[in-house]
């Protein structure tokens, strides 16, 4: 896909987090939007973490995403990610602008 | 706490957590109380040399690339995954070989090896001092019959009978089934209490470190190590256990491609089993610190010490179920297993790396 500004990254976002979600059985006022997290909104369990890592790559074309760089953070793991915060990580990884 | 403990949460969608250690077969998980999910294979296994087993079919085959996803899952019945394999790690074996060296045992006449699995310390500590007396407690009665038949030394029965070949000055273990978190042992009846990397595992820590203190004498010494600590990651290194789940994934759809060739549903998974993802409590080696010293020690070492560890050595631990049950919650264990083993030497490779070191926290605290 094109990824040519960081309205289209947080819609890829968006779009495969619904996709990972769709048969799970979630209740979410709204949907999923720039402030819904992935643990506690979404209840991702470790390896959600990952097929959604991968999931996203694919949706972008890419192979080598640093997730690690999201998801550690001073030599620990972090409490929770955003749909913002993976936003602003893809949006620096592609170099767009704030 | 017994059968009552839960399961101490380990998150970490890369690798941590639950780590390696214990064994998760035969119905319990060996270093938490948890019923395992999943009748894993390997208890027969276990009887005939597992690790050879493993070694020669399913690492070898994964590792040269010579077998397709489905000649694996053809021979998956044969694969470990219990924690034995790893156990019998080089670089796993290294790692304790090295905290066990540094231990003062010129004071030391009686021992107790915490969730003691095949009881690797146990031998390791004899190996120095062969007039030791150790006792080995281990959830899961698996690793305590493995470590009965392995242990380089006498073994006797009943913990009575260790009391009395200590006192006549004759070396011997003695392994019982039991948790870590309730001992068996008098107060102060303790000179040496040891756990490889298992303390993050324990329930409670407050109650595991008070329990600790209780059985140890004034003087005595607590020395363990993890592996699930923060700090773990050598800085650099955190893309290839990135890489691992990445490829474990992949792998994953790999299998459910064949299986849809053949007109089968993609391997089931049921959510809700796993623990959230970074539900996490790690402590760092300062944070342990502050924990033994609440609990009645002063803190002697606290050290990194940096192991490498192979694509073969990542695979072991990818075979080892009560770390795969974790990492890829929700899936059949033997997948999971699967999954993680063929995915390590692609992570390696992908990385273009032979091995990555991963620190491993060791310290010494005295019971004041």
């Amino acid at each position: 896909m094109t990824t040519t500004s960081r309205e289209s990254l947080q819609q890829t976002v968006i779009s495969v987090l619904n996709d990972t979600v769709r048969d799970w059985d979630l209740e979410l006022d709204g949907g999923i939007g720039p402030q819904t997290t992935l643990i506690e909104d979404l209840a991702f369990e470790s390896i959600d973490i990952v097929q959604f890592s991968v999931a996203l790559e694919q949706a972008l074309g890419r192979k080598d995403l640093p997730f690690e760089r999201l998801f550690i953070n001073d030599g620990a793991y972090v409490d929770d990610v955003s749909v913002q915060g993976i936003t602003d990580f893809l949006a620096e990884e592609f170099k767009i602008a704030a | 706490m017994g059968s009552t403990a839960r399961r101490q949460t380990r998150k970490n969608p890369w690798i941590d957590e639950s780590g390696p250690h214990t064994p998760g077969i035969r119905g319990v998980h060996a270093k938490t109380d948890q019923p395992c999910r999943s009748g894993v294979t390997s208890g027969a296994l276990l009887q005939c040399g597992t690790s050879d087993m493993v070694r020669a079919i399913g690492l070898g085959a994964m590792r040269f690339g010579e077998k397709t996803v489905l000649e694996q899952l053809d021979i998956m019945n044969d694969i470990d995954t219990t924690y034995e394999p790893y156990s019998q790690d080089p670089g796993y074996i290294a790692a304790n070989a090295s905290l066990i060296s540094s231990v003062d045992l010129t004071d030391v006449a009686r021992v107790a090896d915490l969730a003691c699995g095949t009881g690797l310390l146990s031998g390791l500590l004899f190996g120095r001092k062969d007039s030791l007396t150790i006792g080995g407690i281990d959830l899961d009665p698996v690793q305590i019959g493995i470590a009965q038949r392995t242990f380089p030394g006498p073994v006797v029965g009943d913990l009575a009978t260790l009391r009395a070949e200590g006192k006549a000055g004759r070396g011997a273990a003695w392994f019982k089934a039991g948790s870590a978190m309730e001992l068996p042992f008098h107060d102060a009846e303790v000179d040496l209490v040891v756990i490889g990397n298992a303390i993050h595992l324990m329930p409670d820590r407050t109650a595991f470190l008070n329990e600790v203190a209780r059985v140890l004498r004034p003087g005595g010494q607590f020395v363990f190590n993890s592996v699930f600590y923060v700090g773990t990651f050598v800085p650099g290194t955190e893309p290839l256990f990135t890489e691992w789940m990445k490829q474990a994934v992949l792998v994953l759809a790999e299998i459910n491609a064949d299986r849809a060739a053949r007109g089968e549903g993609p391997v089931p998974r049921v959510r809700g089993r796993g623990d959230r993802a970074f539900r996490k409590d790690w402590l760092s080696g300062a944070g342990w610190g502050e924990a033994l010293q609440a609990a009645g020690f002063s803190v002697a070492l606290t050290a990194d010490r940096p192991v490498p560890i192979s694509a073969e050595g990542l695979a072991l631990v990818g075979a080892y179920g009560g770390l795969a049950e974790v990492l890829m919650s929700g899936y059949p264990v033997d997948i999971a297993s699967e999954c993680l083993m063929q995915a390590a030497p692609r992570a390696f490779d992908l990385q273009g790396m032979t091995e990555v070191p991963r620190n491993w926290l060791e310290m010494k605290a005295i019971r004041t």
